[in-house]
């Protein structure tokens, strides 16, 4: 009787313990979820401001990161180096020390990547002053100049980088509240513009769209690199300004190649220039230039154009848009010929929820290349006034390196997150 | 005390006379032939008025005269308790004395003698004065010493003894402790029982023949103050009955006058096994008596039933002739069984199962045959007692069960059903759990864009955690309560002893036989 008793005690146990959940199911599935949600590192500096400011990098080459980028508040300082690993899970770990002791809580609020040395160039418009972030060493340091540069208002308030001068090197573009400042291969001696030149192509920088200025280096125009310099306006049009940089002197020479005007919109559009995104939306192998009017629309310039070309198309802001256009980025999402454009709005009404924010993924067709929204990102838990939006990005993934092409990935950022989205794409990258 | 004895005496002596005239009337068809007897019966009750009226000379005297006219001791033993109880100790302890002589050997010789070194002491000069105090004159009275009787109910003192002096007024130490003086406990006169057949010798039994015969008549004595049926049996005479009350202060004879029957047979039924119940035609009125046994039956065939434990049951026709006697000598053999005895308070109302039959109810006994058998003593709320015995021939063994009581169920089925609900609200948690998995599960298949901060995984996890939370505790409760279900109490004991019944030979000085013997 008590044999049986006992078989009976263990038979129960069993049956119970067999019964029973695994919670790891959901730790496993969370694995698997399409979009990765991340929070900002432990350490990070400024809570509720995150994501305002995302800057992608090339994967490294060591295979260390799937991905990475940067994450920058834009109110306080606030800097976290985002990785992710090739299953796709997400960890982060917060920048701080260093020359960005510096900077007490002035914030790096433009950030460009230095294509091919896993640095990034980062602004801090109210310190006046740019910074180069190292990703290897996950090390900050203060970019110091040899002219008078830094002295001016919001010096650093738009960066870019890239091959203008035609050099090995990068260069490196820094833009103030009325000027731009370059430096070829990175050297710390700058080339601006003449005064004559910005006559021609006005900088200035009302104090709305002071946070940050959109800069973009590219081919657009078909005479060779050039950048684009965005300088929305204060009850005006806005328009974006043209500079090529020569490397025959030293310092270069910067020269302004004219302004693009906004469009006619539905109201004063001022907000032109304030976003602007290079890419190959139509497929034909040249370089086209997205330029945001927020609240109005998306232009498309179809490169490479002339600078009083109208634009090639126009994405109207959709029913619920609150600040369309604020951020803007290309990526080849479904993998067909052409860049898609990722058009963010961080004000977007989301199933009634005001300032929620979404991002539209745009394709262009060829000829004519007219808009199609084919997808339409939110956040699967949108609240009011989430700002979902106040960043947009492509994210290279790279599972395996090397990677020829590694697969672009939405990345959107909000003032708490980041997302990144796994397979809105014509594959899930991660490996399984 | 003593008046109010008396009292009660008196009012007893009315009920008593008319009893004795009762019983009288009843022996007045059976009157004794004994005129002797009858003289000293009238002096008996003579005596025994006086002795209630407190004239305690006159009864010793009447008591005396009984006695002169039928010696029976008794009458000399009231005579002492008359004495007694008139202060005459001297007197007393002289015919407490005769009544020891004539009866050495009465049942109430002892206390007697006790009686007799009382009245000794009493009666004793006192003892010397302690050696410190002043010695009196010569020829002066000793004053009353430690230890002297107190006057009341003091013995006088002997005939000649001078009165006691008054104590000396010259100071005298302490006295020594006083031993306490000796007290005769309280006598009452002794009633006597005379018993007479015609003819003499017939067999007295008392109120039944199963006690085995009392004496045979003549016979006196004293019996005990309580109603007793007398049966009086002769060899080819009729049995007779009687019904008598014996009283401490009556003399009552029973005088029968046996008249023959020749119609019926004298049977005596003898055995080897003394002691066995005997049964006569039918068993379901009970035993008439045991072996050996004597007694009248009507002529005929009979059938004798013989029953002793540990003894084959015995059957035996006998012819009985009218007006012979016949002795029958019967046989009893040795039970080819063993016995087993269950025994134990806690077994009472159980059941034994021996091989897995029913046996009988505890406490009990059962016949076995010899060999090996399993028992197993069942009770309601105790837990069972199982044993295996070997059972030897003639033998008896007792099982001496402690049964141990089995722990209530009531918790434990309360604590099931508690486990119940754990378990229940476990599943119907791990419902949710499992319902929330596949929703995410499902969002994901159907391309929705969740992500891993959505708040059904946190949901989920808490439900798959709190599953198996319930389902642990649920678990462990439902453990407790089988273990309650099935828990025992302390084992149910029992303690062997095994007795042999046998017969062993038997030599004493009256000759020799066989005779019960058990080791134990």
């Amino acid at each position: 009787m008590r044999a049986a008793t006992r078989c009976l005690l263990a038979s129960f146990t069993a049956v119970a313990l067999a019964a029973g959940c695994d919670w790891r199911d959901f730790d496993t599935l969370q694995g698997q979820t399409p979009v990765l949600r991340l929070d900002p590192p432990s350490g990070y500096q400024t809570a509720g401001d995150f994501g305002g400011a995302l800057l992608p990098v090339a994967p490294p080459s060591d295979g260390s990161a799937a991905a990475w980028f940067l994450a920058s508040g834009t109110a306080s300082l606030g800097l976290g180096l985002m990785k992710i690993d090739a299953a796709g899970h997400g960890s982060g770990q917060t920048l701080s020390g260093g020359d960005l002791n510096n900077l007490g809580t002035d914030p790096l609020t433009a950030m460009a990547e230095i294509p091919g040395t896993s640095t990034a160039l980062l602004g801090a418009p109210t310190f006046r002053g740019i910074f180069v972030a190292d990703l290897l060493q996950a090390t900050v340091s203060q970019f110091t100049t040899s002219s008078s540069a830094s002295g001016e208002t919001l010096f650093g308030v738009g960066v870019a980088a890239g091959n203008l001068t035609g050099g090995a090197t990068p260069d490196l573009v820094v833009s103030s509240i009325s000027n731009i400042h370059v430096f070829s291969g990175g050297s710390h001696s700058d080339g601006s513009p003449g005064s004559a030149d910005l006559t021609a192509c006005p900088l200035s920088l009302p104090p709305a769209f002071q946070a940050r200025r959109a800069m973009v280096i590219g081919t657009f125009l078909g005479s060779g690199p050039v950048v684009a310099v965005g300088v929305p306006n204060a009850g005006a049009a806005g328009s974006v300004a043209f500079f090529a940089a020569t490397a025959t002197t030293t310092p270069p020479t910067v020269t302004c190649l004219g302004l693009l005007s906004a469009p006619a919109a539905a109201g004063v559009n001022s907000g032109f220039g304030s976003s602007l995104a290079v890419g190959d939306f139509d497929g034909d192998g040249a370089q086209d230039l997205l330029v945001g009017a927020p609240p109005y629309a998306v232009y498309l310039y179809k490169g490479p154009f002339g600078l009083a070309s109208p634009p090639a198309a126009t994405v109207p802001p959709p029913a619920g848009a609150g600040n369309f256009g604020n951020a803007l980025a290309a990526a080849n999402i479904d993998g067909k010929k052409g860049d898609e454009a990722l058009i963010a709005d961080s004000g977007a009404t989301v199933d009634g929820k005001t300032g929620a924010g979404d991002v539209s993924i745009v394709a262009f067709s060829s000829t004519p290349p007219g808009p199609t929204v084919i997808r339409t990102l939110t956040d699967h838990a949108a609240g009011a006034g989430e700002s979902y939006g106040a960043a947009v990005a492509a994210l290279p993934f790279c599972a395996a390196p090397p990677c020829a092409t590694a697969t672009p990935l939405p990345l959107v950022g909000s003032p708490n997150n980041a997302f990144v989205y796994y397979t809105v794409g014509a594959a899930d990258p991660r490996t399984k | 005390m003593t008046k109010v004895r008396s009292r009660c005496a008196a009012t007893l002596l009315a009920a008593a006379v008319s009893f004795g005239i009762c019983v009288s009337a009843r022996a007045a068809d059976e009157a004794t032939p004994d005129k002797a007897l009858n003289d000293a019966k009238e002096s008996f009750e003579t005596a025994q008025t006086f002795f209630v009226r407190g004239e305690y000379d006159a009864a010793a005297a009447k008591f005396l005269e009984a006695y002169n006219r039928k010696p029976y001791p008794a009458f000399l033993f009231n005579v002492a308790v008359s004495y007694e109880k008139g202060k005459q100790l001297e007197k007393a302890k002289e015919y407490f004395e005769r009544y020891l002589k004539e009866d050495p050997n009465a049942s109430d010789a002892a206390q007697v003698r006790l009686r007799l070194d009382v009245i000794g002491k009493l009666l004793a000069p006192p003892p010397a004065p302690p050696a410190a105090a002043t010695p009196p004159a010569p020829g002066t009275p000793a004053p009353d010493a430690p230890g002297t009787p107190p006057a009341t109910g003091a013995a006088p003192p002997p005939a000649g003894t001078p009165p006691a002096p008054v104590a000396p007024a010259a100071p005298a130490p302490p006295p020594p402790a006083a031993t306490p003086p000796p007290v005769l406990p309280d006598i009452d006169t002794k009633g006597l029982v005379v018993i007479d057949s015609k003819p003499q010798g017939a067999t007295i039994y008392l109120n039944d023949k199963r006690s085995g015969p009392f004496g045979q008549t003549p016979w006196h004595g004293s019996l005990e103050s309580k109603p007793v049926r007398l049966i009086l049996e002769s060899k080819g005479y009729k049995a007779e009955e009687r019904s008598v009350s014996p009283r401490s202060d009556k003399l009552i004879d029973v005088y029968i006058a046996l008249s023959e029957e020749h119609y019926l047979g004298w049977i005596e039924i003898t055995s080897n096994v003394v002691g066995a119940d005997l049964y006569i035609d039918r068993k379901d009125i009970g035993a008439i008596g045991r072996t050996p046994f004597t007694g009248q039956l009507k002529p005929g065939k009979h059938t004798i039933f013989l029953e002793k434990f540990g003894w084959q049951p015995l059957q035996q026709e006998i012819d009985v002739p009218a007006g012979t006697a016949l002795q029958h000598n019967l046989v009893m053999q040795k039970s080819q069984s063993g016995w087993v005895s269950i025994t134990g308070k806690t077994t009472q109302g159980g059941r034994l199962i021996v091989d897995e039959k029913f046996g009988c109810v505890t406490p009990c006994r059962v016949e076995l045959p010899p060999g090996k058998h399993a028992l197993r003593v069942e009770r309601k709320g105790f837990e069972d007692y199982e044993t295996t015995l070997e059972l030897g021939q003639g033998i008896e063994t007792s099982l001496e069960v402690q049964m141990s009581p089995r722990p209530a169920r009531t918790h434990a089925i309360g604590t099931a059903v508690v486990a119940a609900v754990l378990i229940g609200a476990g599943a119907y948690v791990g419902y949710l759990s499992k319902q929330t998995k596949t929703d995410i599960q499902n969002d994901i298949n159907n391309g929705m864009l969740i992500d891993n901060g959505d708040s059904r995984f946190t949901t989920g996890k808490i439900e798959a955690i709190g599953a198996d939370v319930l389902y642990g505790v649920g678990a462990i409760v439902a453990a407790t309560a089988i273990y309650g279900l099935f828990e025992h109490g302390p084992d149910s004991t029992g303690v062997a002893e095994h007795h042999t019944i046998g017969l062993a030979p038997l030599f004493g000085p009256e000759g020799t036989g066989l005779a019960f013997s058990g080791r134990f």
